[in-house]
């Protein structure tokens, strides 16, 4: 199986890590995982025989791209010039997600879709902005799309979500969905002001430099609404109600704590259909109050009642591990 | 100049003496790289990791900075006091963070010990001041150096100095370099593991062309067996490097294995000097060979240790068998200590750390389950493995008989063994309980040759 790797941040790195130690689980199944293309900002790097994993992350390293690479390196070499030329039987979308729009990210996608590939994607844009469009192109190619590590990382919430909807309806979902601001909360319920939370979550690493899209409630009103698309399709995050946690003060948390309750960021979509996302009280000590890096979701079954799942959220290689499982998948339907 | 690796490993806490004769003695421009004991280190990741709250590690990183100030001069005790009082508090506020996250974050932790390592380094610096001394301290990242990790093999780690004018430029009077904190190639703030604040000093001695660097030690040399555990165990004068590198892997601390291979290829001496007279050698580390008669030179012990035999009679013939199994080991980062394999190839003896075992197993078990080439996983913990070391060894006949004779006599069973082609030590594993009579034994039949 030859892949390309579109995207090669902490996610990508951490791919092409863990592939290695699973390559022996793919050659049980029969498959050799090879990553024949790498691109990143300043190019591509293509390799007939397969990236050596240690070499590539060296070159990233010290140089910055991988198309400084001596052997196969294309600087200025994008994406889609890559999908043509390396032909990939597997295509996986590692970029960053990109703000008011899908980006680049949907066109690598639907490029690879059209030529054959299938994709697994970490990146959120396209299927949170072009959820429709996306699977209308896999289904007139015969294409897989998988996008498990988009939501949850290491939480399987939308496997979860596919099995329960066999034989049951999904009538709502809520969920703790960004762990960077769950922990800035956390930090705060110990009386810190906001920019004193963010600042020791940046120091120790939970945190980006640019905090943004965590604490805007952009991150959660990305999942909340590919939650929706895997059940009905036909949302886009523009219709999200969304409110950060930056104007939260220790005092609204001290207060709710004083009557029993937390303070939470939620992702809800509504049994009307409706999605938002805010801070929201909960009860201390209910499903979705979990503290510090915890992601929690929990849907409402019509036959099967409340469903709930639990879980620490996403890092580099939870993210990449979610990818990895992905392309199982992949395997696996694509032999039936 | 003069270069001094001040491992606190090596000197203890106690160091206002050892301060006051650096600068009487040095008579010139000093510069010393700090690097905190790993006990004060141990603290942090147990506190990290949940094994000791909070207060506990506070409390003991507390003693270990107010012992270390202690003889600290009036007017720099109070800005020393104030350091150490910000210094814990960042501590315990990272310690809660990182509770808080879910377990420790390895930035937390080494955010937590670049704060401590450079607390150290600005008490020892203010020792210098309290004298009257003009010194300044530095990160070795401020002074140039950085990380270098190998991506193919993910625990490898390694310091050069990138930036050397950044060096230059810092040299006045006496610099004190915090030895564990460096930049990495992205240029993030990061931290170097034990013993790199050696591998600095023989850098920093090679660019600026000196040719010695002291290592001042509490117990005053490089000591032919631990003197805790042998009590006519004497200071060794000298060791070529190839006797330096088998002893500073396996006995007693003093610089780290990279820094005296590093000596090696630049050229430079390690000097191991007695605190009480800092640039006085007992121990001199630097000749091609060994320059004295004596065939064994040192015997040391690693404590703690456990045995792992892997066997099967399929696995005699089948290349690649011994690969695997290391490979899986490795894969769970367990550093192997000793491999021996008979030569009908039907086992492999594998020695780990005791702390490491259940790595290992997990490893082998669940990585390498072909049933049919390997039938058996024995067992053996608590056990020590000794280590006789001398260049003389090389091509002397006779020296494995005198050494396990003097083992028998003392009534002690050897478990393994192996030697390199080196020839310049040997190593075997006999239980926890011989292991100090079987260090006592060959230390006085074999090197003082007492019959």
């Amino acid at each position: 199986m030859r892949i390309l790797l579109i995207g090669f941040g902490n996610v990508g790195r951490a791919f092409l890590q863990l592939l290695e130690e699973e390559r022996r689980r793919f050659r049980k199944i029969g498959v050799d995982p090879k990553v024949v293309g790498v691109v990143d900002r300043g190019g591509a790097a293509i390799f007939k025989e397969g990236v050596k994993t240690s070499r590539i992350l060296e070159v990233k390293a010290e140089k910055g791209s991988v198309a400084y690479s001596e052997e196969g390196g294309f600087p200025q070499m994008d994406a889609l010039e890559a999908i043509s030329i390396v032909q990939p039987d597997l295509t996986i979308e590692a970029t960053s997600t990109s703000r008011g729009g899908s980006g680049p990210a949907l066109k690598h996608i639907v490029k690879a879709l059209e030529n054959g590939s299938h994709v697994v994607s970490a990146n959120k844009a396209p299927f949170a902005y072009d959820y429709d469009t996306v699977m209308r192109v896999a289904l007139s190619r015969g294409r897989l799309v998988k996008y498990s590590a988009t939501v949850g990382g290491g939480l399987p919430v939308l496997k979860t979500l596919r099995t329960l909807t066999i034989g049951d309806v999904v009538e709502s979902c809520r969920g703790v969905l960004n762990a960077t601001s769950n922990y800035i909360l956390t930090l705060m319920e110990e009386g810190r002001s906001y920019s004193e939370a963010l600042k020791l979550a940046q120091e120790i690493g939970i945190a980006e430099t640019d905090p943004t899209m965590d604490v805007s409630g952009m991150d959660t009103a990305y999942k909340i609404t590919i939650i929706a698309n895997t059940i009905e399709g036909g949302h886009s995050v523009n219709e999200v109600e969304i409110t950060g946690i930056e104007n939260i003060r220790f005092e609204d948390l001290r207060e709710a704590a004083s009557s029993g309750y937390s303070i939470r960021l939620l992702g809800e979509f509504t049994e009307e259909g409706k999605l938002r996302v805010g801070p929201s009280k909960l009860k201390r000590g209910s499903t979705l109050d979990v503290s510090g890096t915890l992601n929690a979701v929990e849907f409402k079954m019509r036959r099967a009642g409340p469903v709930c799942l639990t879980g620490k959220g996403a890092g580099p290689f939870e993210t990449a591990a979610a990818i990895i499982r992905d392309i199982f998948e992949i395997v696996e339907e694509a032999m039936r | 100049m003069k270069i001094v690796s001040l491992n606190l490993e090596n000197t203890g806490l106690e160091i206002k003496d050892l301060c006051k004769k650096l600068v009487e003695e040095a008579d010139e421009e000093l510069i010393l790289i700090v690097e905190p004991r790993e006990d004060a280190v141990k603290i942090l990741s147990d506190a990290a990791l949940s094994r000791i709250s909070e207060e506990e590690a506070i409390e003991k990183l507390a003693a270990e900075l107010n012992n270390l100030s202690r003889g600290i001069a009036e007017e720099n005790k109070r800005i020393v006091e104030a350091e150490i009082v910000e210094s814990l508090n960042k501590i315990s506020e990272y310690l809660r963070a990182e509770k808080k996250a879910g377990g420790a974050t390895p930035k937390g932790i080494s955010l937590m010990l670049n704060t401590l390592c450079n607390t150290i380094t600005i008490i020892v610096s203010n020792h210098f001041k309290s004298l009257g001394k003009d010194a300044k301290w530095l990160t070795a990242g401020q002074a140039g150096f950085t990380l270098i990790e190998d991506y193919e093999l993910p625990w490898s780690h390694y310091v050069s100095l990138s930036k050397p004018e950044e060096l230059r430029k810092a040299l006045t009077g006496i610099l004190v370099l915090s030895g564990r904190v460096c930049f990495d190639k992205q240029g993030n703030e990061t931290n170097l593991r034990k013993g790199m604040g050696s591998v600095i000093a023989i850098l920093v001695a090679n660019e600026i062309g000196v040719k010695e660097v002291y290592v001042p030690k509490a117990n005053g040399g490089v000591y032919t067996a631990d003197p805790n555990i042998v009590e006519n165990a004497r200071v060794i004068p000298s060791l070529s490097y190839a006797e330096a590198l088998e002893l500073s892997r396996l006995g007693e601390w003093f610089v780290s294995p990279q820094a005296v291979e590093l000596a090696e290829e630049l050229g430079v001496r390690i000097l191991v000097t007695n605190i009480k007279s800092p640039f006085k050698e007992s121990t001199i580390i630097g000749f091609e060979k060994a320059v004295e008669k004596q065939i064994v030179k040192a015997v040391a012990m690693i404590p703690d240790m456990s045995i792992l035999t892997v066997e099967g009679a399929a696995m005699a013939g089948t290349p690649g068998v011994a690969s695997a199994i290391l490979g899986e080991v490795a894969k769970r980062g367990v550093s192997i200590c000793m491999i021996s394999q008979d030569a009908s190839e039907v086992g492999i003896t594998l020695v780990v750390r005791d702390a490491d075992l259940e790595r290992a197993l997990k490893g082998l078990r669940e990585g390498f389950s072909r049933e049919r080439i390997v039938k058996r996983i024995r067992i053996q913990r608590n056990v020590a493995v000794i280590s006789a070391v001398g260049e003389g060894m090389r091509g002397t006949r006779g020296v494995a008989a005198r050494i396990f004779s003097a083992v028998a006599e003392a009534g002690v069973n050897v478990l393994a063994i192996a030697q390199g082609s080196s020839e310049t030590s040997i190593s075997f594993v006999v239980l926890m309980e011989d292991a100090k009579k079987a260090v006592k034994a060959v230390h006085d039949k074999v090197i003082l040759g007492i019959q």
